[in-house]
C-alpha cells in the first residue's frame, strides 16, 4: 500500500508547472482518442499553432511582469490600439506603421512602469487606468470603424507561412527562445526572479528595483503590440472588439503555467503550456461539438482546478495521509 | 518527476502528434459525412448568441433541423472578430460539410471565409454578410432585407410623428452589414418630411450602452421627440433612458426587430413602430440553404426574408409573428 501511495504521489506532481504538463499531455491524448478524424490531423495542428500565437506573443510579456511582482491588465487594450495603428498608418509604409505600433505598446509599458515601479501605484489600479485609457483611444482613433488593410504584403506576418509553419508561431517560437535565454541566462532575468520574491531583499543585495520593475512593464507593452500587429495582418483589419477577453484569459493562462500573482515565479515553457493547454481545449472541444457556455465553464474548472493543485501541494497530503493512516513501512501510525 | 524529464516528456509528445498529424494529411479533405447515415455536419458559428434576435434565428434553426438529417453544432465568439476567426478555422480543420457564418466584423472574417472554400468547404453567410472581397468565398447570404426594414421603418415615423420632427438615431456595430443600410432607408423614406436625424451613435446592439447614449442625448438634445434604434434591444435601452428622464410624453421610440415585448408596447402605445425581422426565418432559411448547398441544387446568392413594419395601427393584425 505504501508503495501505491508513492507511485501515486510521484503520478500526482505538486507544482503548476508539472500539473500543467501532464493536463497538456492529457488532453492530446484525449482528443487524439475521441476525435481522431478531425483533431490529428496537420490542418487542425497548423490552425491551433497559429491561434495560440497572438496570445502566447502576450503570455510571453505578462509572465516577466508576473515573476517580477508586477501585474499588466492593460494588454488586451494594448493589443487593440496596435492593430488599430498599424491599419491606421499603413498609407504610409508598412514599416512606419509597425514602428508606431510596437511604439505605442512600449509607450504604454513605459508608463505603467513608471507608476508602478516610481509612484508605488498598485499595479492592478496602474494599468487599470491605462487599459481604460487605451480602451477609449481605440474607438477614438478608428471613430467605431474597422480600419481596413491598405497593403496586401502585410497580411503575411499574421496570415502567411514559411512552408508548414505560420508566420506568427515563428514569431512565438523565436520571441519565447528570447523571454526564456533572458529570463534564465542573464543578470536581468535573475534580477527580476529576486525582485518578484522579495523587494526588500532584492534592495539590500544591490538591485535596482525601481529599474528593473520598469524594464517588465515594457517588455510587456513590446509583446502586447506585437500580438496586435500580427492579429491585424491576420484579420487584415483592426476592430473595436479585439481584446476584451484577452487580460483574463492570459493571466489564467500564465497561472496555469506557473507564474504566481505573488511573484518570483512564471517561466516561458510555463507560459506556452498554458496558452497551448487552453488552446487545445477550445480546438478540441469545438471537435466535440461543446457549446460555448459549457466550454466556458469546463475552462473555468479546469483554472480552479490547477491554481488549487499549486496551492495544495499534493506530495504533503499524501504524506500526511501516510502518517495518519500508518502506511509507512515498519512504523506505527503517529496520532495527529 | 524533474522538471526537466516532463520537460522532454512534452518534447516526445509533442512529436508524436505531429508525426500522426503529418501521416494523416494523407487522408482525403473530403467532406467528414457520415455515408451510412446521410446526415451532413453543420458548423454554425454565431456573431452573438446572447442577443434575442440571435436566439430566435436559433430556434429556427433548430425546428428547421428536425425535417432534414443535419448534425448542428453551434458556437458563439460573442462580438470577438479574432474568436469568430478562430472558430471557423477549427470548423474548416474538422472538415464540417457546411459553414455558417454570421460574422461579427465582415472584413475579419475573410481569411477565413477563404480557408473553408479552399478546403472545399461551402459557406452560407446568414443575418450578417462579409464584404465584396470574402462574397467570392461564399455560396449564399440569407438575411432579411436590411434597406426594407429600414424603409418600414422610416414609413412607421412618417405615420407616427409630427412634421419637422427631431430625432436622434442609436446605430449597431459600425460597419456591420445591415446598420448603414438601416439608416438610409429610414432616411430615404424622410426625405422631403422635414423630419431630421440630428446625431447617431453607436451603442454595438447592447442595450445597457444603448441607455447610457440615449441620457448623453438627452441632455445634449433637451428638444428631441424621437429616437430611432436600430434594434429592440437598443430602444428598450432607450426607452428606459427616457423614462427615467421623465420624457415619455415627449420622446417616442422607434426599433427594429419584432421582439414580443415591444409589440405590446406599440399596442399600449408606449413605442412608436418597428420592423418586423423574422430571424426565425433567417435561421429556418440557413438550413434549407446548408441543405440544398450539400446537394447541389441552385441556391441564390441572396436568400432575402420579407419584412413588415408595424404601428398601432396594424400591431393587431401582426402581433402573432412578433418573437
Amino acid at each position: 500500500m505504501g508503495g501505491r501511495l508513492r507511485l501515486v504521489s510521484r503520478l500526482l506532481p505538486s507544482g503548476n508547472q508539472r500539473a500543467i504538463t501532464v493536463l497538456v499531455i492529457g488532453l492530446i491524448v484525449f482528443f487524439s482518442l475521441t476525435t481522431p478524424v478531425t483533431f490529428v490531423s496537420t490542418a487542425n495542428a497548423a490552425n491551433l499553432l497559429r491561434q495560440m500565437s497572438f496570445n502566447a506573443v502576450i503570455a510571453l510579456g505578462v509572465v516577466v511582469v508576473m515573476a517580477g511582482g508586477g501585474l499588466d491588465i492593460s494588454v488586451g487594450a494594448v493589443m487593440s490600439m496596435s492593430a488599430a495603428v498599424v491599419m491606421g498608418f499603413q498609407p504610409h509604409g508598412v514599416p512606419v506603421a509597425v514602428v508606431m505600433a510596437l511604439a505605442f505598446g512600449v509607450a504604454v509599458g513605459a508608463i505603467n512602469g513608471v507608476m508602478v515601479a516610481w509612484f508605488d501605484i498598485v499595479p492592478f489600479v496602474a494599468t487599470l487606468g491605462t487599459m481604460t485609457i487605451a480602451s477609449g483611444l481605440v474607438h477614438e482613433y478608428s471613430h467605431d470603424m474597422p480600419i481596413p488593410g491598405a497593403n496586401v504584403a502585410f497580411t503575411v506576418l499574421g496570415g502567411g507561412n514559411l512552408g508548414p509553419i505560420p508566420v506568427p508561431v515563428l514569431f512565438m517560437i523565436g520571441l519565447a527562445i528570447v523571454i526564456h535565454v533572458t529570463m534564465t541566462h542573464t543578470p536581468f532575468g535573475r534580477a527580476v526572479y529576486a525582485v518578484g520574491g522579495d523587494f526588500e531583499a532584492a534592495r539590500l543585495a544591490g538591485i535596482n528595483v525601481a529599474l528593473t520593475r520598469f524594464s517588465t512593464y515594457v517588455i510587456s507593452g513590446f509583446c502586447s503590440s506585437l500580438a496586435g500587429i500580427l492579429l491585424a495582418s491576420e484579420l487584415n483589419t483592426s476592430s473595436t472588439q479585439l481584446g476584451i477577453d484577452t487580460p483574463l484569459l492570459i493571466l489564467a493562462a500564465v497561472i496555469m503555467g506557473g507564474a504566481s500573482l505573488l511573484g518570483g515565479r512564471g517561466t516561458a515553457v510555463g507560459a506556452l503550456l498554458g496558452v497551448l493547454a487552453l488552446g487545445l481545449l477550445a480546438t478540441g472541444l469545438d471537435g466535440l461539438g461543446v457549446q460555448t457556455a459549457q466550454q466556458t465553464i469546463i475552462r473555468a474548472v479546469i483554472f480552479v482546478a490547477i491554481v488549487v493543485l499549486d496551492v495544495v501541494s499534493v506530495g504533503r497530503l499524501w504524506a500526511r495521509l501516510r502518517l495518519r493512516t500508518g502506511l509507512s513501512r515498519g512504523r506505527e501510525a503517529t496520532p495527529m | 518527476m524533474p522538471a526537466p524529464k516532463l520537460r522532454a516528456l512534452v518534447a516526445v509528445s509533442a512529436s508524436l502528434f505531429f508525426a500522426i498529424a503529418c501521416t494523416n494529411s494523407a487522408s482525403p479533405t473530403a467532406s467528414n459525412t457520415n455515408a451510412s447515415t446521410g446526415k451532413i455536419r453543420v458548423c454554425i458559428v454565431h456573431n452573438n448568441a446572447d442577443h434575442p434576435s440571435i436566439q430566435s434565428e436559433i430556434k429556427g434553426m433548430q425546428d428547421e433541423a428536425k425535417f432534414y438529417p443535419v448534425d448542428l453544432h453551434m458556437f458563439d465568439p460573442a462580438l470577438d472578430p479574432q474568436k469568430q476567426v478562430s472558430m471557423i478555422l477549427d470548423c474548416v480543420a474538422q472538415k464540417y460539410d457546411v459553414i455558417a457564418v454570421n460574422a461579427v466584423d465582415p472584413a475579419a472574417v475573410v481569411p477565413a471565409l477563404k480557408a473553408a472554400f479552399q478546403a472545399g468547404i461551402p459557406v452560407v453567410m446568414d443575418n450578417a454578410d462579409t464584404n465584396a472581397e470574402g462574397q467570392q468565398y461564399t455560396k449564399t447570404y440569407v438575411t432579411t432585407d436590411t434597406y426594407a426594414q429600414g424603409q418600414a421603418v422610416g414609413d412607421a415615423i412618417k405615420a407616427v410623428m409630427p412634421q419637422g420632427s427631431k430625432m436622434v438615431v442609436i446605430e449597431g456595430i459600425p460597419g456591420q452589414s445591415g446598420v448603414a443600410e438601416r439608416l438610409n432607408g429610414a432616411k430615404d423614406r424622410l426625405s422631403g418630411t422635414g423630419i431630421q436625424f440630428l446625431d447617431v451613435q453607436s451603442a454595438n446592439w447592447d442595450k445597457n450602452k444603448a441607455l447610457q447614449v440615449m441620457q448623453a442625448f438627452i441632455t445634449k438634445y433637451p428638444d428631441i421627440n424621437g429616437v430611432y434604434a436600430e434594434d429592440d434591444e437598443m430602444a428598450l435601452g432607450a426607452l428606459q433612458a427616457i423614462k427615467a428622464a421623465n420624457k415619455t410624453n415627449q420622446i417616442k421610440v422607434f426599433g427594429v426587430n419584432g421582439e414580443k415585448a415591444v409589440c405590446q408596447l406599440i399596442k399600449d402605445g408606449s413605442f412608436g413602430g418597428t420592423a418586423l425581422q423574422s430571424t426565425y426565418m433567417v435561421g429556418v432559411d440557413t438550413i434549407r440553404a446548408a441543405w440544398d448547398i450539400t446537394h447541389n441544387r441552385i441556391v441564390p446568392k441572396q436568400w432575402i426574408v420579407p419584412t413588415i413594419g408595424l404601428t398601432k395601427q396594424n400591431i393587431d393584425q401582426y402581433q402573432s409573428l412578433c418573437w
